[in-house]
């Protein structure tokens, strides 16, 4: 049993990771027979190396987006639920609202970017401002159709006992959501750190957006690519801790779906 | 299950019932949908009468309205004209008195909630104590035969056995009036006729009253006193028929000459309006 | 008449009185006219500069619709390789999802440096941003196929060739308007992103040099105009997906 489940694990994750070492071995290679020209791409160990020298750089630079990119996806995203739970219950409400919403999904608000920067100045908080308001509508529209969609049997079912709008939401629609919640906030997450980095080019002098301009301009590549690294990273990281939610929240999100 | 636990799952007679008005009416009930520019009549002046106590089961071809008309009763749809009623009351007093109880085809668990609290679904929304509704659950899960389930989560049971959590979920209201849209509709022959007999033997237990929706020649014959037969476009009931197969039934009364008569009834009022 | 009434008078109202109430606040001046503008300025500037506005916009447009198109086509033709070879599927589909963790974006930068600053890394960004949702989705969709109509094909003794053209490519018909909805806002967000950093045309551009010239309301127009692209590019692949699937869906 435990073996097997081994044996598939192995299956799933060693082709992929085979596939990485051997990219970084061609890399690492190329690099340094001189094929891949430094200018173009730096190897690995110059990389490496640039993470170890300029750790404080990039250690300051990251903590500045970690702060733009954390902070505005967690404002977004207590925003967005706490939206979509009021526009369920409060039918007006939602009836003059949800159109802008839906609509908003295919607009561009990052390019509000220049008008956001007359108005409070650069720095942090528009960035986070940017960052809160692409991670509110996503997270909004998800939520909305996760409660919309509840499994009409459910709601036919509290509908006979006569349960007051509160009940059903907290009862049936929350739960049921749960899962779209989570899809939205995966979303929310991998764009969280890219929306931040490219808003730092226009609306900070800090963070690891504006660090990968700046050493774009200056040709330090090894740097620049140590910052893209770091963003991936922290990006990942914060995939995970979602995934890690999700999973710890299985009992609602898995089973919500089946029977 | 003792007789004495079982009639406390009984509500109490209010004076409506009393006074000896009648059980389930419905009176030229009207209902149309509109899906865009077509008119559908789901229900064209049905009338009906359910004495309390009886079982009645309602029969047609999918698409004949025997769900709406269910719905009608249970608040859900509102009737385009005509009017239905519980004991005097109208379904939605009935619905906010908790007078019936709904089971559907599905058996609706909540999936993220363990068995005795899906049970416990109704008490809860109605404001009851926790313990007092976790102790009348668990009767009603020990009265469908599900007792040591109860904190099983619903994919852990299967299909047959949630539909008795559904039936239990239904009792623990105490409802006089079961409203069942074709509870076993989704289950295999075997797991049907062994819960048709549990149904049979707790509604002689509770005394509710069972207004059944189904489109099983059979299972209509075996579960009830009368069997309402519908036809479709408009959806109106075109035959009403007794079944005098005794108060109580067995897996014997099915070799009784009399239950395949009923079913040859039924089988032609369903074709001849076909 | 009351749905109308709900799905229509009611946000248009409040679109009307938002829009009101905002160029009451800029006449009454209780806003700096450096920092903020109405709507009645911002319609002027649509129209004053509209022959600048337009032309940049067509830019825009021309590097979002080249890297739509080459970057889904890309992620469809990987998807079906995908399904034709499940050993690549199992090697490369982590990695995939990986990569669309990096911000690809912020490597702009970088293919400046090896594309120059014309309209080659902009199509390349909106071509990548593409590729993946194609890729997952279409895959996605290729594999949600029935087991039974699987076995049905398995019966007739269907070729790989055919059970992909006759079943799994039109299973995968939903999937793939849904990736395309997707990459028709990123690609012009992506666009308009990449002209901030290095170019000398586009509105992504135009939106910068009139940012920090400090002309509020051609701002405004400008950023107005790429959100009224971004709905028009989304509003036709959405209008191409009813039109596609209008006879599946009941």
């Amino acid at each position: 049993m435990t073996r097997e489940l081994w044996m598939g694990r192995g299956a799933r994750i060693l082709p992929p990771v085979v596939l990485v070492a051997a990219l970084v071995a061609i890399w690492g290679w190329s690099a340094a027979t001189g094929l891949l020209p430094r200018w173009l791409l730096p190897g690995p160990g110059a990389v490496l190396h640039e993470f170890d020298v300029s750790r404080a750089v990039l250690l300051k630079h990251a903590q500045v987006t970690a702060t733009e990119a954390l902070g505005g996806c967690a404002i977004g995203s207590v925003l967005g639920v706490a939206a979509a739970m009021v526009m369920t219950l409060v039918a007006p409400l939602r009836q003059t609202l949800y159109a802008y919403a839906l609509a908003s999904r295919a607009l561009p608000l990052i390019v509000f970017t220049p008008v956001l920067v007359i108005v409070v100045g650069r720095g942090i908080v528009p960035v986070m401002v940017i960052v809160s308001v692409t991670t509110y509508f996503p997270v909004f529209l998800g939520m909305m159709r996760g409660l919309e969609r509840s499994n009409p049997d459910r709601m036919e079912l509290l509908y006979s006992l006569s349960a007051s709008p509160t009940q059903i939401l907290w009862k049936v629609q929350l739960p049921s959501a749960l899962p779209y919640l989570f899809a939205a906030l995966k979303v929310a997450a991998s764009t969280a750190f890219v929306n931040a980095l490219v808003t730092e080019w226009i609306a900070a002098n800090a963070g690891l957006g504006y660090l990968v301009m700046v050493s774009g301009q200056y040709f330090r590549l090894p740097l620049m690519w140590a910052a893209i690294f770091s963003a991936a990273l922290m990006t990942l990281a914060l995939l995970g801790l979602i995934l890690l939610a999700e999973r710890l929240a299985g009992r609602w999100t898995q089973q919500a779906t089946e029977v | 299950m003792t007789s004495a636990s079982a009639a406390s799952l009984t509500r109490a007679d209010t004076a409506s019932e009393a006074t000896g008005a009648a059980g389930l009416v419905a009176q030229g009930v009207s209902v149309t949908f509109r899906r865009g520019t077509q008119v559908i009549d789901a229900l064209k002046d049905v009338s009906l009468n359910i004495p309390r106590g009886t079982r009645a089961a309602l029969i047609g071809a999918s698409g004949c309205g025997k769900s709406t008309l269910l719905r009608v009763f249970a608040d859900i749809v509102q009737p385009t004209s005509g009017t239905a009623s519980h004991y005097g009351l109208t379904p939605a007093e009935a619905r906010a008195n908790r007078v019936y109880a709904l089971v559907q085809q599905g058996s609706t668990m909540l999936p993220w909630r363990t068995v005795i609290d899906n049970v416990a679904l109704g008490l809860e929304i109605a404001g009851t104590s926790k313990p007092e509704r976790l102790e009348r659950a668990a009767e009603s899960l020990a009265l469908v035969g599900l007792k040591g389930f109860e904190k099983s989560l619903p994919a852990e049971l299967s299909g047959g056995m949630r539909q008795r959590a559904a039936i239990a979920r239904a009792l623990t209201l105490r409802p006089r009036f079961l409203l069942m849209d074709e509870p076993f509709g989704a289950l295999d022959e075997i797991t049907r006729d062994r819960l048709h007999f549990e149904l049979l033997r707790i509604l002689e237990e509770t005394g509710a009253t069972l207004f059944l929706v189904t489109h099983s020649i059979a299972e209509a014959v075996i579960l009830s006193d009368k069997v309402v037969v519908m036809t479709p476009r408009p959806g109106r009931i075109s035959q009403v028929i007794d079944v005098d197969l005794g108060q109580h039934r067995t897996p014997a009364t099915r070799e009784d000459p009399r239950f395949g008569h009923y079913e040859l009834m039924l089988r032609r009022a369903l074709h001849h309006d076909a | 008449m009351a749905q109308l009434m709900h799905r229509v008078v009611l946000p248009v109202t409040f679109g009307l009185a938002v829009l009101v109430v905002w160029q009451g606040v800029i006449e009454a001046g209780m806003v700096s006219k450096l920092v903020l503008t109405g709507p009645v300025q911002i319609v002027t500037a649509l129209i004053t500069e509209a022959p600048t506005l337009l032309s940049n916009g067509l830019i825009t447009l021309t590097e979002a619709v080249s890297g739509f198109v080459l970057g889904s086509l890309a992620g469809l033709a990987t998807a079906a390789l995908f399904i034709r070879f499940g050993a690549l599927q199992r090697a490369v589909f982590p990695l995939t999802i990986l990569m669309e963790a990096v911000p690809v974006v912020a490597i702009l930068p970088v293919l400046m440096l090896w594309m120059g600053n014309g309209m080659a890394p902009k199509i390349f960004i909106a071509a990548f941003l593409s590729f993946f949702p194609m890729l997952v989705n279409a895959y996605r969709g290729f594999s949600n196929v029935d087991a039974d109509v699987q076995e049905l094909m398995l019966s007739y003794s269907a070729s790989p060739e055919q059970l992909f053209w006759k079943v799994r490519l039109p299973a995968a018909l939903p999937f793939m308007f849904t990736a395309l909805k997707l990459s028709a806002c990123s690609s012009i967000v992506s666009a308009l992103v990449a002209e901030w950093l290095a170019s000398d045309q586009g509105l992504g551009y135009l939106i910068i040099s009139y940012g920090q010239g400090y002309r509020v309301a051609d701002v405004w127009a400008a950023a107005t105009l790429a959100c009224l692209l971004a709905l028009a590019f989304y509003g036709i692949t959405a209008a191409g997906e009813k039109w596609a699937l209008s006879r599946r869906t009941r």
